[in-house]
């Protein structure tokens, strides 16, 4: 019966191998997330303990401010429960390696243990040295065999390059005394356990807060009389508990309070060893001091003594060339008269000359006048005569021509000589011819003719000369009237001339005059200058006196003031010298003890961190895996409940045979049973090796923790409770869905199941709308809300499988942010040089001049930064390991940096009184603006020993990495006490791989600069981190998938067999293929819909979780997950959506028609 | 050319190994506007005939007409348009969907159909006009049935094919929906088949198909059918 029973299992199983399968998917699952988150966070203290007890590393470690007194060491290791003791000695230093100059810690060790101990390999470090704690693995290279040989962290060996030199530049506090080797040879490399985050070894006050490497030499390196620094305890007790576990704790802390009930003895011990060292060195000095006194007033006396000498004689000097003055000033007045005299005289001569010059011009016009009238008078005279000349002429030529008229006519006329003769014989010629003609004379009558002719040529040419004649007796009038003018001119010409002739002789009269003076002035001139060239020798030689006089007189000063100078100095040092002598006595009087503090693997910062950090992953543990059981629970539930009801008819057949209720029920229980084991087994096999695995990949690169070797050792509790729940979950869930069917009567159970009774669902109310839909999206919205626990279990497992993806790439994007805000938004320089404390103006310039000229820096902005250490207000509170940052020029500031509130990004004014302080530190210390945190100063070692100052806050600006204090200079002032010295340089500069390693090279070789610092150093690990958190993406994305999947299938494969029939009719009714596709799908799609939406919200708080928790103190995840993210979910869940969608179209197709035709089973 | 042809219609299943030879021959004619009953004992070969001729089976060899169109060499397309236009049809277990109104449940039908009868007056016509907006867990198998032949009815099918349509309901009810589907048939002139075993149903037929080992043994017309109502089985 029994076999029979089980036979019929098998076969449920086989028969309905997808359904099995879901539930075993989804358990796998949500065990094997459970198991596998639980036992990462062991697993990596189990292998931090592992690698601490191998390498016997400290659990105690004493520290003192002072230094430790063998004693001390030897009392300690007397203590109940401490089985090994080992003081050592260490100091941070500046070192250059290499190219680089590193903050680092030279710390001693026991080189001769470690050269004989053996390695095997992994994590064990095996020595016959008992008290050899904290045991280098070596990793590279040998073990120092020198003094002057050490050895270096492999994890940061990066730094050192091809350099195997470490030269040390300057201490945190003085070097003498302490190092006896500044200059090592690094002969290997080494892992520590005692740094266990090999990002932040352990924060100092030099360079930019953090260590960046570990220099461990011999013992002989230091100082033979240096104390010990520190002493590392082992507590025997504890080694048999993991570390950071309650149970160690409390074996370590027993220890520790034993040791704190005496550090008031080590403290006075180291104090009495200390002061009288101190007095000694004193009371010499005092001696010293008194000697150096008695000489140094005696050469004072001295020195004025010869000055009193001097001014005596100066005065004897100054009288002598006082009376000297005097007679030089006499030969000067008489000299200036008689030059006086000849000046006069020679305005005399100038006024005779210029007279002179006068009488002589006017010479010169009167003899010009006289040319002018002369040459006046010759143009007159020679008109004069020229008319004369033409006067004669006319006349010659007029007797001429009475001389041919008269010889014209002579025939006729007989020879007249005068015209009126003339014409008189010719009226008696004409006369006589005419009565020679009244005669009838022959011939007469020519005759008659020819005379009458001639007597009219003759009466024209008379009449013609008389006219000429009448024009010359014209001239001939004129001529006469100008005559005696002409004669007048003449007569006053010669006037004149004789003036003319007279003034000359008066001018030359005057020149002689003239000339006589001049050589009288001349010897008057030459015997004045002769005088004066004596008087100018005698003032020279007065010249001379004085300022020899007064060179005399300056020296005496110089000498003067220098005497007083130096007596006041000189009293000054030695008020000093003995001020300083009464301080030290005060001080060696007023000595304290040194602080000793008792500090266990919690104030490791790596092993603090490390522990924290796996703290974190129990935190997410506790929360993802919870999401998974639910969606399990409802898997199986409906799972179940869907095979309850497709075999009603079985098990009501099987009531009617007489099998209990409890029978019945233990088939569907066994059922759940196996597939929920079987996937807790599968789902815990591989997610306890896998997620161990991969988030240990992911801390790799800050942990050099070694990693443990497959297969992981499964964590018992862990996996049982992962099974129980795995199983539990689903046993509850089947018999939930068992019971309310298996209570219904045989009869009843015979029957088919009432279809649950179609409902109105609350859109119907919406008339419009409701309308609106077609018949299909009707059923669909009805169906998605009839049936309750399936959209549940859909919704849920959607909505985790697209939170998930959120997640994923919310935490990518957390950590892209860094990168891209960070530097991209905030943090605009590219490089930080820092200068050594109490760099001066000079330096500070020197090396600015070298960026701005040869490196091609940009705009230089100068700061002040200081390492300190903040608390909130009471003083209480986790140490927050704070940069403070002062700039210079608060404007310029904003070109390097820019000062934001985060949700709102409007910017922060800086002022001189601001204190804003970096998101992750306020929201760490919790203040906000206008609170109060308190700010320390931290002594060499990098302790709080001061009281500390309250310092209010004004901003919280959003950033990313560090935490920062941006201070303004009265801010700054008054938290320090001091003003702000600006010896950081920020700038930017072209990312030239070869100029910058130029530039790190040249500006490390400049004196004073103490470091030098590329930002993307720090986004080169920051990427070196995305490429971790891919990892887990993957991991994520496949479970994201795997939730999808299984819900879906799970959901599809249940609506499809429920509604066989319904689909069949559909067919018949004639819908296509697609038609019917979708009549299934829509609604499925619509849920996957729902299920994402809610996933997408859910999404942000999970990447929230995560973010919060993940992150560590120095660094702030971006706090936005970009849309792309969202996309991408929604976009993945769908496909996973299309996926199963697709896959279940042959199921679809598969359904006969014929189904339609069947009785209602 | 009678409206519908069953001509040396052969129909193979394989079971594995086994051939099944549900219809071997099958040759009958329905002339439009019948009501027509396929009748015979289990086993017969009915629901065979009923698939081929609904479009949900096609046959091994032979021919199916119907009006103008073969369906015999339909493509499983052809088919889907062929159920979806031209046939009306009823099953015995009604298979209304349970989540939608009688309504709704008539729409999903005419929905589809190029030519369908207004959803209200088919629900007139078979007298469920008051109860449209009820689910059909809310009616009685009868109404449902009636729902279901309205639904058959609004697509305005050439044929009504009904499977058994009184097989689940109780003597009464069953009398009224053959009413029902004999005054479809005689005041709509649409053809109708029905298939049942129930021989008392030829008694309304206008035509009736004696089914006998995968054969229409006999066919016999009634030029007077009986009223519905005063059948008794």
């Amino acid at each position: 019966m029994r076999s029979a029973f089980v036979t019929e299992v098998v076969r449920s199983v086989r028969h309905s191998m997808g359904r099995f399968l879901a539930i075993v998917a989804i358990v796998a699952i949500g065990c094997g997330f459970f198991a596998g988150l639980r036992m990462t966070g062991v697993g990596m203290r189990k292998s931090a303990d592992a690698w601490y007890d191998g390498t016997n590393l400290y659990d105690l470690e004493l520290v003192s401010t002072l230094g430790l007194t063998d004693a001390t060491v030897a009392d300690v290791a007397e203590t109940p429960g401490i089985t090994a003791v080992m003081p050592t000695r260490s100091v941070d230093v500046m070192a250059s390696m290499g190219e680089n100059q590193l903050a680092c810690k030279i710390a001693s060790f026991d080189a001769e243990a470690a050269g004989d101990s053996t390695f095997d390999g992994r994590v064990v470090v095996g020595s016959d040295e008992a008290d050899y704690l904290n045991r280098l693995i070596l990793r590279t290279g040998r073990w120092p065999e020198a003094d002057d040989e050490c050895v270096v962290l492999e994890e940061r060996a990066e730094h050192l390059g091809d350099a195997d030199s470490v030269h040390v530049l300057y201490g945190a506090s003085s070097l003498d005394g302490v190092l006896a080797c500044r200059d090592f040879t690094v002969v290997g490399t080494v892992s520590s356990s005692t740094y266990t985050a090999s990002t932040s070894l352990a924060p100092t006050t030099l360079g930019s807060g953090l260590l960046q490497q570990v220099v461990y030499v011999p013992d002989g390196a230091f100082d033979a009389d240096a104390p010990y620094t520190e002493c590392y305890l082992r507590v025997g007790d504890a080694s048999g508990e993991v570390t950071a576990t309650d149970a160690y704790q409390e074996e370590v802390d027993a220890v520790a309070d034993t040791l704190e009930l005496r550090l008031a003895e080590f403290a006075d011990a180291r104090l009495e060893e200390i002061r009288s060292e101190a007095q000694g060195t004193l009371d010499e000095n005092r001696a010293t001091f008194e000697r150096e006194r008695a000489d140094a007033l005696k050469e004072l006396d001295d020195a004025k003594a010869e000055l009193d000498d001097a001014e005596a004689q100066l005065a004897d000097a100054r009288r002598q060339l006082e009376d000297g003055h005097a007679a030089y000033d006499d030969g000067a007045t008489r000299l200036s008269q008689s030059r006086r005299q000849l000046q006069e005289g020679e305005a005399q001569w100038e006024s005779g000359r210029a007279e002179l010059a006068d009488g002589r011009a006017q010479l010169e016009a009167g003899e010009r006048e006289l040319a002018d009238a002369e040459a006046a008078f010759q143009a007159e005279l020679a008109r004069f005569e020229e008319a004369e000349g033409a006067y004669e002429q006319g006349l010659a030529q007029w007797q001429a021509g009475v001389d041919q008229l008269l010889g014209s006519v002579s025939a006729l006329t007989g020879g007249a000589t005068t015209i009126d003769g003339a014409r008189s014989a010719l009226a008696e010629t004409v006369s006589q011819l005419e009565g020679a003609v009244a005669a009838g004379v022959p011939g007469a009558e020519e005759q008659l003719a020819q005379a009458r002719a001639a007597q009219g040529q003759f009466e024209a040419g008379a009449a013609q000369l008389e006219e000429s004649k009448g024009a010359l007796d014209g001239a001939k009038e004129e001529l006469d009237a100008a005559r005696p003018q002409v004669e007048a001119g003449r007569a006053q010409l010669d006037e004149a001339r004789r003036q003319v002739e007279e003034s000359r002789r008066q001018v030359d009269a005057a020149q002689d005059q003239l000339d006589a003076s001049r050589a009288q002035l001349d010897s008057g001139w030459s015997e004045l200058r002769s005088g004066e060239r004596q008087l100018a020798g005698s003032k020279a030689d007065l010249d001379d006196g004085w300022s020899e006089y007064r060179s005399g007189r300056a020296d005496y000063e110089d000498g003067l003031a220098t005497y007083e100078r130096e007596r006041s100095d000189a009293l000054e040092r030695l008020a000093d010298a003995e001020r300083e002598l009464d301080d030290a006595q005060a001080k060696i009087d007023d000595l304290e003890g040194p602080d000793i503090f008792v500090l266990d693997r919690t104030k490791n910062y790596g092993a603090a961190s490390y522990s924290n950090d796996s703290e974190r992953i129990d935190a997410i543990a506790s929360v993802f895996p919870f999401f998974f059981f639910v969606v399990a629970a409802l898997v199986a539930l409906t799972t179940m409940t869907r095979m309850v009801e497709d075999e009603r008819v079985l098990i009501g057949t099987y009531k009617a045979l007489g099998y209990s209720t409890l029978k019945i029920s233990s088939k569907y229980l066994a059922y759940a049973a196996i597939a929920s084991a079987v996937g807790a087994l599968i789902g815990i096999a591989i997610m306890s090796q896998l997620l161990p695995w991969v988030i240990a990949q992911a801390y790799s690169i800050a942990y050099p923790v070694p990693e443990r070797p497959f297969p992981l050792p499964v964590e018992i509790a862990p996996a049982l409770w992962a099974f129980a729940l795995g199983v539990g979950c689903t046993l509850a869930a089947t018999l939930a869905s068992c019971l309310s069917s298996l209570r219904e009567s045989p009869a009843a159970l015979m029957q088919p199941k009432a279809p649950k009774v179609g409902k109105r669902i609350l859109i119907e109310r919406v008339g419009p709308l409701w309308r609106r839909f077609s018949f299909s999206w009707k059923v669909t919205a009805r169906n998605i809300f009839r049936y309750k626990r399936r959209f549940l279990m859909t919704v849920i497992g959607i909505a985790g499988c697209t939170a998930l993806l959120v997640t994923g790439f919310g935490v990518r994007d957390a950590i892209q942010d860094i990168i891209d805000i960070q530097y991209g938004q905030i943090v605009h320089h590219d490089v930080v040089v820092g200068l050594a404390e109490g760099a001066t103006t000079g330096e500070v310039a020197d090396v600015e001049d070298y960026l701005g000229r040869e490196a091609g820096a940009g705009e230089l902005v100068d700061a002040d930064t200081e390492n300190v250490v903040l608390r909130d207000a009471d003083g209480a509170g986790e140490d927050r390991n704070v940069q403070v940052i002062c700039p210079e020029d608060l404007a310029q500031f904003e070109g390097i940096r820019t000062l934001r509130v985060r949700r709102t990004q409007e910017p922060i004014p800086f002022e001189d009184d601001s204190v804003i302080l970096s998101e992750k530190l306020a929201t760490n210390l919790g203040v906000g603006p206008g609170d109060e945190v308190r700010l320390y100063e931290p002594d060499e070692a990098g302790n709080v020993t001061s009281e500390g100052v309250p310092v209010t806050v004004t901003g919280v600006t959003e950033n990313y990495l560090q935490n920062f204090a941006f201070m303004g200079h009265a801010a700054y002032e008054e938290a320090f006490g001091e003003a702000p010295a600006f010896d950081t340089i920020y700038t930017t500069m072209d990312d030239d791989p070869a100029l910058r390693t130029e530039v790190a090279e040249h500006l490390q070789a400049m004196p004073d600069v103490d470091t030098v610092l590329f930002e993307d150093e720090m986004i080169d690990t920051y990427t070196t981190m995305l490429h971790s958190v891919d990892l887990v993406m993957i991991v994520l994305i496949v479970s994201a998938a795997a939730l999808a999947f299984v819900v879906l299938y799970n959901l599809a494969n249940i609506n499809i067999s429920e509604r066989v029939r319904e689909i069949a009719s559909l067919k018949v009714l004639g819908f296509t293929r697609n038609e019917v596709n979708l009549y299934v799908f829509r609604e499925i799609l619509l849920i996957v819909l729902m299920g994402a939406a809610v996933g997408l919200v859910l999404g942000v708080f999970f990447e929230g979780y995560v973010i919060v928790t993940a992150e560590v103190d120095a660094a702030m995840f971006g706090r936005e997950i970009h849309w792309p993210s969202y996309v991408y979910a929604f976009a993945l869940t769908m496909a996973f959506c299309g996926l199963v969608l697709v896959a279940m179209i042959p199921k679809l197709n598969a359904i006969d028609m014929v189904e339609s035709l069947k009785s209602v089973e | 050319m009678a409206f519908i042809e069953f001509r040396d219609v052969l129909k193979v299943y394989h079971m594995g190994d086994v051939e099944v030879q549900a219809v071997n021959g099958m040759d009958f004619d329905i002339e439009e506007g019948e009501l027509c009953v396929i009748v015979g004992p289990s086993g017969a070969g009915k629901t065979t005939v009923l698939n081929m001729l609904g479009g949900m089976d096609q046959v091994t060899a032979g021919s199916i007409r119907l009006g103008d169109r073969l369906v015999s060499s339909m493509d499983e397309r052809e088919l889907t348009f062929y159920r979806r236009y031209d046939i009306g049809f009823v099953f015995q277990f009604y298979n209304l969907v349970a989540n939608l109104t009688a309504r709704e449940n008539v729409e999903l039908a005419s929905q589809i159909c190029p030519n369908p009868l207004p959803a209200e007056k088919v629900m007139a016509q078979v007298g469920l006009e008051h109860r449209m907006d009820n689910f059909p867990a809310q009616l009685s198998g009868g109404e449902q049935q009636r729902v279901a032949i309205a639904r058959a009815l609004a697509k305005n099918p050439q044929l009504m094919l009904c499977d058994e349509p009184t097989g689940a309901l109780d003597y009464q009810t069953g009398k009224q929906i053959l009413k029902l589907l004999q005054d479809t048939c005689h005041e709509t002139g649409r053809t109708v088949a029905i298939v049942t075993h129930n021989l008392a149903f030829t008694q309304i037929a206008d035509r009736v198909i004696h089914v006998h080992e995968g054969r229409a043994r006999e066919i016999e017309l009634n030029p007077h059918p009986a009223d519905a109502l005063t059948v008794e089985w």
